[in-house]
């Protein structure tokens, strides 16, 4: 377990760093309904080393499943980079046994989901070097938003590794399986405008500013019906599969969503003609 | 550095092999009729394909090409007599081979298109890992305009590669698209003036083959059968990554990063 | 061209032929078009009659009337019911969108105007969508509190890919026909009042088409093909049928004999 445990605030409004924050590997704070997790080694780039993927998975365990008062979720890194990849020089200091490297990758598939397929939208806020693993964690997001001057490269292969942390499944699902393929035997570098075309990022912004614009993004999220959008994210993830895993997710989910009072609600605003008052219910 | 490799000593294989250090380069030969191909060389393409990537070591890449001006105009129409449903199906699924060894076997394949890729053609195209096309190449699903459904893996590979509605375009009605276009939707990777192809395509293959052969190999069975849904790929980084991770290949790759020197991989 | 009128104009799904092509046209502009329980249940019954019992229909396009294809679901249909009752009304749009997509005949959208909710989901279970450049596209289900229906899960996905369709349908973003061009929604885009001529135009390409292979290759494409492997099963266990259909001989015959081939089915 990580050493350095960082407690959410609860209440809304934004949270000034503490000194204990400013030296947390992942920081944590609020912005009304929209909680940011902060990826901060910015000296190693904020490489995704063992302590920083058991701090990812605590701070999104906790936001997830245990925070009502957060809607949504933005993820960034701090010092002007999203996160370069894997500690190298992590594993270049030792080898563990395959059952122990098995764990390891499983914990990465852990974060992944609560990522990907968790409850509540999570947006990405690129800046700068965005390399390997980092490249998995913002393709696991449900939108990216890249700084015009961000850089992204699935460089796994270079290093004589398969791309991880969901990447197989996301990639292709982002860009197309040809483009995801390239890109992975490749391991060539892209700009942002290239990610943008491809369909890897959803906006670019002006360097710096991406955090402010995920985060309006993330507000977004936060004012539809809770219910119906954990409902949607969670059967997304299998619902394109074939006409009949979409079928039977329509006629299963359907008639449960219009039980909502959040959808009477939402059905009464339109009649009245004013804006809902949705309670997660 | 170069070998050829002809199949009679009469007349040229209709599948030539040359080699340019760790790239082989494998040319459809039957110019005179666009490199169409019929049954024989259908199944010398098989075996070609097959013995480069399952017991050739020399190589590390492959280039697929066409002799002449053309790739590949597609199954040769001529061949398409009366034939018993046991047959048909037996030679569909020779050509099926192919495609799943340039898909899921463990060296890179890059395609270089000059003029026509119609039919089957355009079926070993997009099977390849990455396509240089001509700016004037020319690609047609040319199936339905003779009655049959797009064969060699093409339901699967074009969908894949250009997403399900260009490819429904592509392949319901059969609509053609030159190379710029193809390069537009990412049918083709990389887009080159005409005659250049084959050059584009074997620079590209010596860069991939470059890069660690074990991570190369896993990657391309992951992608082809490994991923199909969200648990079957997270069940594929879990099963495959440590093996990489104690490989050899990639603890050079860790030195080389701490000792800032390059690596040198051998594929262990 | 002759031209046929099935009913008359106060019928809420209009069905002309054009030759070969049937034009089949949501009718209740007052409303812009919305998918009330009357519209689904005409679009059903007129569906079902043109993809299968009507031998001299080859291709069809669905349109909208009053310049706009569909701008949703009926909201003031939306009575609170049972699940029960909820279960048995989404039986009929997944009907139509089943329909749509394993018929065996090509079916073309021409879009104007709104695409929205049971809309968006209609175009896109499209073969073909063809687009105005100013027509406005939006998955806007879940600001409602509802999940996407009609089969927009498996349709949307089919043409932007998983990750766009994800977005689309979690953000309720709207996005107009230029943009639905660059994802891959819309195959083809044209000026405001031009789809419908786009369409048919597509519509008469899929109707000179041999017809069994035509059917032969959809139902492939709806079943699914989410392997190599069942790509390589799928084309080795129908691929020799067509070979053996008259179309497939008439066309070998015509290459063989350098004249254009005449397609009669089988």
């Amino acid at each position: 377990m990580s050493v350095e445990q960082n407690e959410a605030p609860e209440g809304a409004g934004g949270q000034p760093d503490t000194d204990a924050n400013v030296a947390e590997i992942v920081q944590v704070r609020r912005e009304g309904e929209v909680a940011i997790v902060t990826m901060n080694c910015p000296s190693r780039r904020n490489a995704f080393s063992m302590k920083m993927r058991v701090a990812l998975i605590d701070a999104f365990q906790r936001l997830v499943h245990e925070d009502a008062a957060t809607k949504a979720i933005v993820l960034t890194g701090a010092g002007g980079h999203f996160c370069a990849g894997g500690d190298l020089s992590e594993m270049n200091a030792a080898t563990p046994t395959l059952l122990e490297l098995r764990e390891r990758i499983a914990v990465a598939v852990r974060l992944f989901k609560l990522i990907y397929a968790g409850t509540k939208p999570v947006v990405a806020a690129v800046e700068g070097t965005c390399f390997g693993a980092g490249l998995s964690l913002a393709a696991a997001c449900d939108v990216a938003v890249s700084s015009s001057t961000a850089k992204y490269c699935c460089a796994f292969v270079k290093v004589g590794l398969l791309p991880d942390t969901g990447l197989l499944w996301t990639l292709p699902q982002k860009i197309g399986g040809g483009k995801a393929r390239e890109l992975m035997l490749k391991a060539n570098v892209i700009d942002a405008a290239e990610a943008l075309r491809i369909g890897l990022v959803n906006q670019t912004t002006e360097p710096g500013r991406a955090l402010d614009a995920a985060i309006k993004l993330a507000a977004r999220f936060a004012s539809f019906p809770p219910v119906t959008l954990a409902l949607l994210k969670a059967s997304l993830v299998t619902a394109g599969n074939s006409i009949e895993d979409a079928w039977r997710l329509e006629m299963d989910l359907n008639p449960l969503t219009r039980q909502t009072d959040d959808h009477t609600e939402a059905v009464a605003a339109f009649m009245e003609k004013r804006k809902p008052v949705f309670n997660g219910t | 550095m170069s070998g050829m490799h002809t199949g009679k000593d009469e007349a040229p294989a209709l599948i030539q092999v040359t080699c340019d250090g760790p790239v082989a380069i494998v040319t459809l030969n039957n110019p005179g009729r666009r490199n169409a191909m019929g049954r024989q060389m259908r199944q010398l393409l098989r075996d070609t394909m097959h013995r480069l990537m399952a017991g050739d070591p020399e190589s590390r890449a492959i280039v697929l090409t066409g002799a002449g001006e053309h790739f590949c105009a597609g199954a040769d129409i001529s061949e398409m007599t009366k034939r018993t449903i046991l047959q048909s199906r037996e030679i569909l699924a020779e050509s099926c081979v192919v495609v799943r060894d340039m898909l899921a076997g463990p060296k890179p394949v890059v395609a270089a298109v000059e003029g026509v890729a119609f039919g089957a053609g355009l079926s070993l195209a997009v099977a390849a890992d990455y396509v240089v096309a001509a700016s004037n190449a020319r690609f047609c699903a040319a199936f339905l305009r003779v009655g049959l459904i797009p064969d060699t893996g093409i339901l699967w590979t074009l969908p894949k590669k250009i997403g399900m509605s260009r490819a429904r375009e592509m392949l319901s009605l059969a609509a053609e698209i030159d190379g710029t276009k193809a390069g537009a939707i990412s049918l083709a990777n990389e887009v080159v003036e005409p005659g250049t192809t084959l050059a584009a395509a074997i620079e590209v293959a010596r860069g991939l083959a470059e890069h660690p052969p074990l991570a190369i190999a896993l990657l391309k069975a992951a992608l082809t059968d490994g991923a199909t849904t969200m648990d079957a790929a997270l069940r594929t980084e879990i099963d495959y990554q440590p093996v990489l991770r104690q490989s050899r290949d990639h603890q050079a790759a860790c030195r080389a990063f701490v000792d800032k020197s390059k690596p040198v991989f051998t594929g262990q | 061209m002759s031209e046929q009128a099935t009913g008359d104009a106060t019928q809420i799904v209009q069905v002309h032929h054009e030759g070969a092509i049937a034009i089949v046209t949501l009718n209740y502009p007052e409303r812009r078009n919305a998918f009330s329980l009357k519209m689904r249940e005409k679009l059903y019954e007129h569906l079902y009659q043109l993809m299968h019992h009507e031998a001299g229909c080859r291709a069809l396009v669905l349109t909208g009337a009053g310049n706009t294809f569909c701008a949703g679901g009926d909201i003031s249909e939306m009575k609170p019911r049972k699940v029960l009752d909820y279960r048995e009304r989404n039986q009929l749009p997944l009907e139509i969108f089943k329909l749509m997509v394993s018929g065996p005949k090509a079916i073309v959208a021409a879009v104007e105007g709104f695409a929205m909710g049971a809309g968006v989901s209609l175009a896109a279970a499209c073969d073909m969508v063809v687009s105005s450049s100013e027509a406005r596209y939006a998955s806007a289900f879940v600001k409602v509190g509802l999940m996407p229906d009609t089969g927009l899960y498996w349709s949307l996905a089919q043409r932007v890919g998983g990750a766009r369709a994800r977005e689309l349908m979690m953000t309720a973003r709207e996005f107009n026909g230029v943009e639905a061009l660059q994802i891959g929604f819309a195959n083809q885009v044209v000026e405001p009042g031009q789809a419908l001529a786009a369409a048919l135009d597509i519509a008469g390409k899929y109707a000179a088409l041999p017809a069994v292979a035509t059917a032969h290759l959809k139902a492939a494409l709806a079943t699914g093909i989410h392997t190599l492997d069942e790509a390589i099963e799928t084309e080795v266990n129908l691929q020799p049928i067509l070979r053996r259909s008259r179309e497939h001989q008439e066309a070998v015959s015509a290459f063989m004999e350098k004249r254009q081939p005449v397609f009669v089915a089988d």
